[in-house]
């Protein structure tokens, strides 16, 4: 059985003017483990999907399942990685880390400060920046930045992650750093991680997903398994024949007129 | 064998222009348009004095006017930053020096203004001698009045605004009307309050507390209502109830801007607490300079209006330091 279940999900935007569907019956199976992409187009639903699994929006109709338990609201089985800017400014890399560890435990386990610094230290240290834990965020670089987050996030210990764009505004150098980074974290787990991972870069969802979920707008338009053997290296992607297969029909979905959107990207929603 | 050779001629050029640099670094700093002024104005003091021959109670010992030179040319002296800060002070204390060389010569030697309402920088200065325990008073009972009204004021318009921010219902009933109250300059209801309130610390307490909540207030809602979402959202995935999530989050993330607004607020309050004393008061600085204007006795009225001035700079360089201290980021 899945471990995530998305059932006949819609989601209507209403503001004063209008009201605007973004997700209609939208239905999703996800495994425990498993690394899925959500990619397509700017304004095809992908962020909102991304944000009724957070539990920051509620769907309009359908439900969302997570180990056969309807969410709302989020929860301490999940927690999020978003684009930029979400770490607390007037706090050091490790007290941010910290933070949250303590936060979202909250109500279930009582943690203690000592303890979660610890931790801290610890999953700062996996993401190469034990040097810097002591800097608040408005130190770092944008690529810091998201290693912190990425941190933050793995510290909590959830058993779903999920990510909204996380590399988008990085400069492709360190976002190929980062993506095997993530990787390399993710595998290292004993108990893998289910991450959804929400991207407008076709050569990311192929590189580091087991699934693609393409999306077009308000609904899902296919689901592509990747089968690509791991451990994947960014250097030796191009040289495989699976991986430029996928990426032409990949291109080739997008269509023509929106190539453009798919080189530049848009953050949507 | 050359290359070390070349490393020190390197290092003895480096230790040169150091050398060099500093020197001309000491040469600005003693050699400037503000120390020649200051050098005028002593040398002014020596010339002979029309003020003392025509005025009745004549002019006063020249030494309470000296210290206060003194004073700003140590401290002028002593504070040594970086080159752009340094001009900047120069250009300063010598726009100060300009105008009291010019107070010295016009009204202390040439005696060109009515004397009456002109006195001069000596009999002004010297009244910090004279009163200063008159001076110090006025100066304890309003800093009392302001730092608490500041206090309270800005305590409760951060909460009362953070929360009503956070609930869109209540922003949108309360915020306009609050941005209609605080057009009104607290100015125009002082007379009223200080004649409604039982005794004058309370009334001048309201009246601090008024001049600055109503606009920290609306302050905070519109801060609460526009912090970034991307904070807010990480904030509530990590599952945070609304007061954790007023206190941990918006609340600290508003800080810098609270602390940036505090020279503004000092400014409001003093200036409506010395409007206040001025209308009804025993004690404070504002009714200082009210009784010596009352008597026509301007040396004081003038020296009262320096000392505010004063104490509204040091206010202003202590919140500096504060801000350079505890906010260290800006969004």
């Amino acid at each position: 059985m899945a471990l995530i279940e998305i059932k006949n999900l819609s989601l209507t935007y209403e503001t004063e003017k209008e009201t605007f569907e973004a997700l209609s019956d939208i239905n999703l199976e996800i495994d425990k483990g498993e690394f899925v992409c959500l990619i397509g187009p700017s304004g095809c639903g992908k962020s909102t999907l991304l944000g009724t699994l957070e539990g920051l929006l509620e769907p309009t109709k359908g439900k969302i399942l997570i180990n056969n338990d309807e969410i709302h609201g989020p929860g301490s089985d999940r927690a999020v990685v978003f684009q930029n800017y979400s770490l607390f400014p007037w706090m050091s890399a490790r007290k941010n880390v910290a933070f949250a560890v303590i936060e979202s435990k909250r109500g279930y386990k009582k943690i203690k400060k000592s303890e979660a610094y610890k931790i801290a230290d610890e999953f700062l240290e996996k993401v190469g920046l034990s040097e810097y834990k002591n800097k608040q965020p408005g130190e770092l670089s944008g690529g810091m930045q998201q290693r912190v987050a990425i941190a933050r996030a793995l510290a909590c210990d959830p058993e779903i992650l999920l990510m909204d764009e996380p590399f988008g505004a990085i400069d492709a150098k360190t976002r190929d750093v980062l993506q095997q980074l993530l990787l390399k974290l993710w595998a290292e787990d004993k108990e893998k991680k289910t991450i959804v991972f929400v991207t407008h870069d076709l050569e990311e969802a192929i590189f580091l997903a087991d699934k693609i979920v393409f999306m077009e707008p308000k609904g899902i338009k296919k689901i592509i398994d990747v089968n690509i053997k791991r451990p994947r290296l960014k250097e030796n992607m191009l040289g495989n024949d699976r991986y430029r297969t996928l990426r032409s029909q990949l291109v080739k979905m997008f269509g023509n007129d929106d190539e453009e959107i798919i080189l530049t990207g848009g953050a949507g929603i | 064998m050359s290359s070390l050779a070349q490393a020190a001629t390197i290092d003895l050029n480096r230790t040169e222009r150091i050398k060099k640099s500093n020197s001309v670094a000491w040469q600005k700093r003693v050699l400037n348009v503000a120390n020649v002024l200051f050098i005028l104005i002593w040398a002014a003091s020596l010339l002979p004095s029309r003020y003392a021959v025509e005025m009745r109670n004549g002019l006063k010992d020249f030494k309470a006017f000296g210290v206060a030179l003194i004073i700003i040319e140590a401290v002028f002296i002593i504070s040594n930053g970086s080159e752009k800060r340094n001009r900047a002070q120069r250009d300063i204390v010598g726009f100060v020096y300009a105008f009291l060389l010019i107070w010295e010569v016009g009204v202390s030697r040439l005696n060109l203004l009515p004397f009456a309402f002109v006195p001069a920088p000596e009999n002004v200065f010297y009244v910090f001698f004279d009163d200063y325990i008159n001076i110090l008073e006025g100066f304890r009972s309003s800093m009392i009045l302001i730092i608490l009204g500041v206090f309270l004021a800005l305590f409760f318009a951060v909460i009362l605004g953070t929360l009503v921010g956070w609930v869109p219902r209540l922003t949108n009933a309360i915020f306009p009307v609050v941005k209609a109250i605080s057009t009104v300059p607290p100015l125009i209801y002082t007379s009223y309050i200080v004649l409604i309130m039982p005794t004058f610390f309370l009334a001048s307490l309201t009246v601090v507390f008024l001049s600055v909540f109503w606009g920290s207030f609306m302050g905070s809602i519109n801060n609460t209502a526009f912090v970034e979402k991307k904070v807010i959202n990480s904030a509530k995935v990590l599952n945070m109830k609304t007061l954790p999530m007023l206190f941990k989050i918006i609340i600290p993330f508003n800080l810098p801007r609270i602390i940036n607004n505090l020279p503004i607020n000092l400014a409001t309050a003093l200036m409506t607490l010395t409007a206040a004393e001025m209308i009804g008061a025993s004690s404070g600085m504002g009714y200082y300079v009210r009784v010596a204007l009352t008597y026509a006795n301007y040396t004081k009225a003038i020296a009262g209006i320096i000392f505010i001035g004063l104490v509204v700079s040091l206010l202003n360089i202590i919140i500096e330091i504060i801000k350079k201290k505890f906010v260290t980021w800006e969004y």
